[in-house]
């Protein structure tokens, strides 16, 4: 079934262990602790969109670790929380940890009471333990462990405190009686329609339950056992119990096990009143509120324009690029000497003297790809990546979604979006994953569109907002009006032209807290790790592709003067920029920020003006991110919508870019 | 029961063809068997004379005159049901005489003090819609109201869910599973550039259309 079956193929003998519980609850530090195999954690809820795997040995015993997207009911409202289902509907050698927000231990046991009900055998961590602590949230763990009959224990897992007190009862799970009292009508519906349920990897009753909750991600796994007559039948004995009650039967059956809860939760918690505030959650108030937010903001995109754009882009870059890479003939501690060594024993003429080119020539692997990788973006996207961390970890993101849902909600989003969107700034593609987090296609849809068209990832940010320094503030700002414009026009477009729904705005705001240096570091690590394994490979197949149209003749002329002359009209006559910035579209197909490298190396040599580096600017960010990118599209949206919004994306590119050109010689604008 | 007036048996027979009219049935054959009243053919053409009703093909429909009156005993009766069950908190099974009782009691006026007391309720205890009143379109609040919607509670005020009533049914889910049902409390943080309400431990921002539709009684 669906996302299982990668599950499903391992060997019989192996013990599988199903990580479960509410969004943001700390699965991925337990996954990772038991594991050792790194997995992004943030305090942002719905950070793991899929099910990641991991060996471990626990008490000795070969288990597989998984880690499934956060849920807060098993009756999926949205595709993570189905994946969450369906991987514990698959047979097997299985035990759930239960992961639990100690200080929210109600919403736990709605999970809790669900688990039971499935039959699972399970152990509760309930975690983060001190923070519950300090919010005078005190819970009987022995007292729930005898209620509940499975074992219970408190942790602080980013403190690895009570780990090992998980690990061992993981090989004395409990079986839960724990049930919700639903009344006689649904009660007997239970039973008629558990006649129809075939054998499965949970209980009848919980299947039963589901069904009768009408989740429509069942049938499909029904029909498989069940023939379309039953099916009928099934949908009968559910209309049937409906006209009983005149709210909806899920929501009858959602109350019900919250009643449940409730009277557990009321025997094993206390709850001191607290009169005072921390620091903390006063940061946590202030960054949403509707006047202090702003400055709040506007604090946050200073510093991380200072460190990102200014320190980075700028200091970094040049230092890597003029002191440590260098150029040919020039001054540089890797270029300069590689070149002479390389010159020395491959020579000029013939094919040492290609390969001598292919190396370290003006489209040289060296030369070109490997600076531009390592020179150029690579400390642009670590500096966004510590600072996104930071962001991720301090619980500001969902803050940062009260503050712009607003303004999402004009192009059919809501602040939810927020962090594909802001993610996007980092790498579009890594943000078309996580487009996931949202409830209904359109909003998907949309936001895959919106990343590929208009948000520039921070390598292309970096190497623009480096073109754009010096210029004065005036091409920066057209640049920044007219992209934040064509996103909203083409976000509210497509608003109103997609079909469906969007979804309501309810999104669960985590306390604010202090990063940790640590897991930043690694998140940071392994997603530069994710970057150069996507980017340099480009890169150099990029190179590799213009140093083969530069030596391929056409007639008397290279392949790439040949391709320049072809792409003349468009380049030259709509875009009004040089023949040679051909080559940055050409790159640009593969990556966007590699064209972008190209115009900083044209701007820096004073080929271009401030215009056309406008024009080739807002031309460039509304590319098609990279291929990498394209790939993910068609992955997470289908190969159809993928191509749609690729013929869309690119003319319109080249549409804007001409109209920005055209309005600025119009006006007679010089910038 | 004390013997009823002939014109509480015509409200009983209002009340009837209009919630028989949420059922999409009009059927005189159905009136007669769903109205508890004894004899309802045989006044059934008075009320066409007092243009109240048409007959037509074996179904009658209301005019205009009873629409409006059936309308108002409806009102009447939802709003009394709702008076008893969430403000005095009576079980809903023993308070169904005294709505009966109250509905033709209770004068438009009363019935438009009751209403904003109650924050103005959409909807009786069983999910049916209670017809709005003049003072629902103007939303008045001069009357302290004791149910007030969510988005109307001042921002730091602590409130206890009476009911929800969702304009889409998927929203009773979405509430369920962060544990929002009738009877959770909830504090509320701010409502612009979004509203933040507290429940347990739990923060949520949520949108202002959904905190319409949850009503609260400030504690």
């Amino acid at each position: 079934m669906g996302d299982s079956g990668a599950a499903t193929a391992l060997k019989d003998s192996q013990r599988r262990v199903i990580l479960v519980g509410n969004p943001n609850v700390g699965k991925s530090v337990i996954f990772g602790i038991l594991t050792g195999r790194y997995v992004t954690v943030s305090n942002y809820p719905g950070t793991t969109v899929e099910i990641t795997q991991g060996n471990a040995t626990v008490n000795g015993r070969r288990s597989l670790i998984l880690d499934t997207p956060g849920a807060n009911s098993l009756i999926p409202m949205s595709e993570d929380e189905r994946v969450t289902r369906d991987i514990l509907m698959t047979d097997g050698d299985r035990v759930v940890l239960q992961v639990g927000d100690a200080k929210n231990l109600r919403r736990s046991m709605l999970l809790t009471v669900q688990l039971s009900e499935m039959g699972m055998p399970f152990v509760l961590a309930l975690n983060m333990d001190d923070e519950a602590r300090s919010r005078g949230v005190r819970i009987d763990a022995k007292a729930l462990s005898e209620k509940l009959g499975v074992p219970v224990v408190a942790t602080v897992a980013t403190q690895r405190t009570g780990i090992s007190q998980v690990t061992a009862s993981l090989d004395k799970p409990g079986v839960s009686a724990l049930r919700a009292d639903y009344g006689e009508v649904i009660e007997n519906a239970i039973a008629q329609v558990s006649e129809f349920v075939p054998a499965n990897g949970i209980a009848t009753r919980s299947v039963a339950l589901m069904l009768l909750s009408g989740d429509e991600s069942m049938k499909a796994w029904l029909r498989a056992s069940v023939s379309d007559a039953q099916l009928a039948q099934i949908e009968d004995i559910r209309h049937t119990t409906q006209k009983s009650f005149t709210h909806p039967l899920s929501y009858v059956i959602s109350r019900a096990r919250l009643t449940a809860a409730d009277a557990v939760v009321s025997e094993v918690m206390t709850t001191e009143p607290r009169t005072t505030s921390t620091v903390a959650e006063w940061i946590g108030r202030w960054s949403m509120h509707w006047l202090w937010g702003i400055p709040f903001l506007l604090a946050v995109l200073v510093s991380t324009y200072f460190l990102v754009g200014d320190f980075a882009a700028g200091t970094c870059v040049d230092f890597l690029q003029d002191t440590v890479f260098g150029a040919p003939g020039e001054g540089g501690w890797i270029v300069p000497p590689l070149e002479r060594a390389i010159t020395s024993v491959l020579g000029t003429t013939g094919v040492g003297g290609f390969l001598r080119d292919m190396l370290v020539g003006q489209y040289g692997v060296i030369t070109m790809a490997v600076r531009y990788a390592v020179a150029i973006i690579l400390p642009i996207v670590t500096f966004f990546f510590l600072v996104f961390g930071c962001l991720e970890d301090s619980g500001y993101m969902p803050r940062l979604a009260v503050m712009v849902n607003r303004w999402f909600k004009k192009i059919g989003l809501n602040g939810k979006a927020v962090l594909p969107m802001v993610l996007g700034l980092g790498c579009d593609t890594m943000a078309t994953m996580t487009t996931r987090i949202l409830p209904s296609r359109k909003e998907r849809v949309i936001v895959t569109l919106l990343l590929a068209l208009g948000v520039p990832c921070a390598a292309q940010l970096g190497v623009q907002s480096a073109i754009l320094a010096g210029r004065g503030p005036a091409p920066l700002l057209i640049w920044i009006g007219v992209v934040i414009g064509i996103l909203f026009t083409v976000g509210w477009l497509a608003a109103k032209v997609l079909p469906g729904q969007s979804s309501d705005f309810v999104l669960e705001v985590p306390p604010m807290r202090v990063p940790r240096l640590g897991n930043i570091l690694t998140k940071t690590l392994a997603r530069i790790e994710w970057y150069i394994k996507e980017a340099v490979p480009l890169f150099i197949i990029g190179t590799l592709l213009l140093f083969a149209m530069d030596k391929i003749p056409i007639g008397d002329e290279s392949m790439l003067v040949r391709t320049e002359e072809v792409g003349e009209p468009l380049v030259t006559g709509v875009l009004g920029l040089p023949q040679e910035a051909s080559s940055a579209f050409v790159v640009g197909f593969l990556r966007r920020d590699y064209g972008a490298v190209w115009l900083a190396d044209a701007a820096a040599a004073g080929a271009v003006t401030t215009n056309q580096v406008l024009v080739a600017l807002v031309t460039l960010t509304l590319f098609i991110p990279c291929v990498a990118n394209l790939l993910i599209m068609i992955k997470e949206r289908g190969l159809k919508t993928a191509l749609w919004m690729t013929a869309f994306i690119v003319p319109f590119a080249f549409l804007v870019g001409g109209a920005v050109n055209l309005t600025l010689n119009l006006l007679k604008i010089t910038l | 029961m004390p013997a009823k007036s002939y014109e509480e048996k015509i409200d009983e027979i209002l009340q009837s063809i209009w919630m028989l009219k949420e059922y999409d049935r009009t059927g005189v054959a159905d009136l007669v068997e769903f109205c508890p009243e004894e004899g309802v053919e045989a006044d059934l053409p008075g009320m066409v004379e007092g243009r109240l009703i048409r007959l037509e093909n074996g179904s009658v429909d209301f005019q205009p005159a009873g629409h409006k009156r059936a309308e108002g005993i409806v009102r009447c009766h939802r709003l009394a049901e709702v008076l008893l069950t969430q403000l005095f908190g009576l079980e809903k099974n023993d308070i169904e005489a005294t709505a009966c009782d109250l509905e033709h009691a209770i004068d438009p006026r009363v019935a438009e003090s009751i209403c904003t007391l109650l924050g103005h309720p959409p909807i009786c205890p069983d999910g049916k819609p209670i017809p709005p009143g003049s003072c629902c379109r103007t939303y008045e609040v001069t009357v302290k109201p004791i149910v007030q919607r969510l988005s109307d509670m001042a921002v730091g005020a602590t409130g206890k869910v009476t009911f929800i009533a969702p304009s889409v049914h998927s929203r009773f889910d979405l509430l369920a599973s962060l544990g929002i049902v009738p009877g959770t409390i909830v504090r509320l943080h701010q409502k612009i550039p979004a509203y933040v309400i507290q429940t347990g431990e739990t923060e949520l921002a949520i949108d202002k259309d959904l905190t319409r539709e949850i009503f609260v009684q400030k504690q």
